[in-house]
Order: structure tokens, then sequence, then C-alpha cells
């Protein structure tokens, strides 16, 4: 990985979490297009003018846990608080985006709980870290993998 | 006498060096704290003269509206290529290398126009989006800056630039065997 200065959101919290409002933001938007969802619609459905749903979409700032699980639920998506350890407790590097977590979900059979997770194949094998479309899997004794994780987190992010 | 000699020595190391090696006139530089990655980063091509102006627009951005920037920059080195509402490249195949992010600010749009290229020789699947022009407008494309980075491609003194940094990279998709 080349070297640069640290990432932006290491400057402070505020920073840190207005990159995963934009993120949120980001899977509202995708989420509005693909089920064809106006503005307009999504301005009724939240109860907000259109300016506003203008202003979170072009400066998502701070929004408030009520909030996006008000916007998530117009939009028929729910949210979920994910906090993680990613091996970067000063955080040089910025968040995992949040929808890497959605898509690992679906990746692994969209489960419900655990019992469902132990259910599937992901039992014995987990997705790995993989940029083409087909899904590869490594066995979990491959990757040492323990469940659930003894790592402190550092960092939290919010997921759809 | 040698001290003559030597002091003549150091004078023409000093008038080589200054009559040699001119500062360049363009420079790139990656964009200071917006994520970069094995496969994707994003810099500026600054000149003298200020006709680049992207670098310029990034750095005087303020407060929300600079997160906002580098959330959108961060999301595509992310790998994402969607929403094509925050950035996008064009399908005509003149401009097939050129790339703009967008937002608005109090409902002017707001652009940053480059180009892509795939400077590392070793590592042929990293990307990097080099920004060169700031515009702002209300609707169209401005082709004419399309045009103005199409031709600035390949020219020396930017490729150069951007060698300083990728040595070996001698313009899209050339490299020096």
């Amino acid at each position: 990985m080349d070297s640069i200065t640290s990432h932006w959101t290491k400057k402070s919290f505020a920073d840190f979490v207005y990159r995963i409002s934009f993120d949120f933001v980001a899977q509202l938007r995708s989420r509005l297009e693909e089920k064809e969802i106006s503005r307009a619609e999504f301005a009724k459905r939240v109860k907000v003018g259109e300016a506003r749903v203008s202003q979170i979409f072009n400066d998502p700032g701070n929004l408030g846990l009520e909030s996006m699980a008000k916007y998530a639920h117009a939009t028929g998506m729910k949210i979920a608080v994910v906090a993680y350890d990613d091996g970067d407790p000063e955080n040089s590097r910025g968040p995992i985006n949040s929808n890497v977590f959605n898509v690992c979900w679906k990746r692994a059979g969209s489960p419900s709980d655990f019992f469902d997770l132990n259910s599937t194949r992901i039992h014995q094998f987990m997705p790995c870290p993989d940029t083409s479309d087909t899904v590869s899997f490594t066995s979990r004794s491959q990757l040492g993998y323990t469940y659930p994780s003894q790592s402190v987190s550092n960092n939290v992010t919010l997921s759809i | 006498m040698t001290g003559q000699n030597g002091l003549l020595t150091a004078g023409l190391v000093i008038a080589k060096l200054f009559s040699c090696q001119p500062m360049p006139s363009t420079i790139f530089s990656l964009a200071a704290g917006v994520k970069i990655t094995e496969h994707r980063g994003i810099g500026f091509l600054h000149k003298d003269d200020g006709e680049f102006n992207a670098i310029t627009k990034f750095r005087g951005l303020k407060s929300n509206k600079a997160s906002f920037v580098r959330s959108i920059m961060d999301h595509w080195v992310d790998g994402n290529d969607r929403p094509t509402w925050w950035f996008h490249g064009f399908n005509e195949e003149e401009f097939k290398r050129c790339f703009v992010f967008k937002w608005d600010e109090q409902r002017v749009g707001q652009r940053l126009y480059g180009f892509k290229c795939h400077p590392k020789k070793l590592a042929k699947g990293f990307q990097l989006c080099v920004l060169v022009f700031y515009d702002f407008k209300t609707d169209k494309v401005n082709y004419g800056l399309l045009r103005r980075i199409n031709q600035i491609l390949e020219n020396l003194e930017e490729v150069a630039a951007i060698s300083a940094k990728y040595p070996g990279y001698k313009g899209v998709h050339k490299w020096i065997q």
C-alpha cells in the first residue's frame, strides 16, 4: 500500500461519524434508486420537507441513530450497529465501508441469528475477500477462525 | 591554490544544479487524507500558472463540505462505481479516460474533472484518478475541459509529474521497458 498522510477521519470522532453517516446516505440513495422511490415520496414517508432530504443527501453531518432507523424503515430496510477490529486502532486508514458488512451478510445467506448462521455451509466455510463477483470459500480452520471473536473492537460502523 | 580550486568546483556544482535541474512547473500529489488502497487512489496535478485548479478547490473546501467531498472520494476508492451522481466516467469513446467527481453547493453543481490511469507497472490493476480541473455549473458536462484533459493525458510534463511518484509511468498504458 502507498504511504499517505493519515486518513482525514483520524482528526476527530466528529469526522469519523460524518464518514459513516455518509456511508449510510450512500446506501439509502442506492436503495431509493433501486426501488424507484422519488425524493418527494421519501420525504413524505419520513415526514420531512424535500429541502431536508436534499440537505441530508448533500451534507449528512451527524445523523442520529433514531433518524437513521426511521429513514431505513421508510425504504423497507433496518439498520445494525457493528463494532469491529480491523487492526487499525489509530484509525490511520479510515473506517471500513459499511456496505462491506452488508454484502458479507448477504453472501453468508442473510442469516437471522446464530442458529441460522450455523445451519448453513458457512458453519464450515466462510467467504474470503474477493474482488470478483464469484464468492470463493476457504475453510475456517485454514484461516484460524474462531467465533465469536474475543478481540476488543476499536471501531463502530452502521450497516443496513 | 587548492582552496581556490575547491571553491571553483563547489561554485560549478551549484551553478550546474541551478541551470540543469530547474524546478518542475507541474507536480503531482496524492489527495491529502483521502483513502488509498492497493486498488485505487486519487491525486492532483498542480501547475505554476494555476491552470490546474482542481487542487485549489479541494484545498479550499470548508468544514462539512470538505468532509463530504473526501467521503465521496473514499467511496470510489473503496471500490464503488455507483451511485453515478457522485462520480462517473464518460461513455463517449473520445473521453473514455476522463472521470469526474460531483457534488452540490447551494444548489450549484460542483465538479472536479480528471482522468484515470494505471501508473504502477508491477500492479497494473491499481487505478489512479488524477484530478486536474474544477468547474461549477447547473447541468451539462463541460466537454471543453474533457478535451483539454485529453490533451494533457500524454503531455511529457504531466506524465513526468506522475512518474516522479510512480517511476516507470510513461503515459496511459505505456511503460518504460
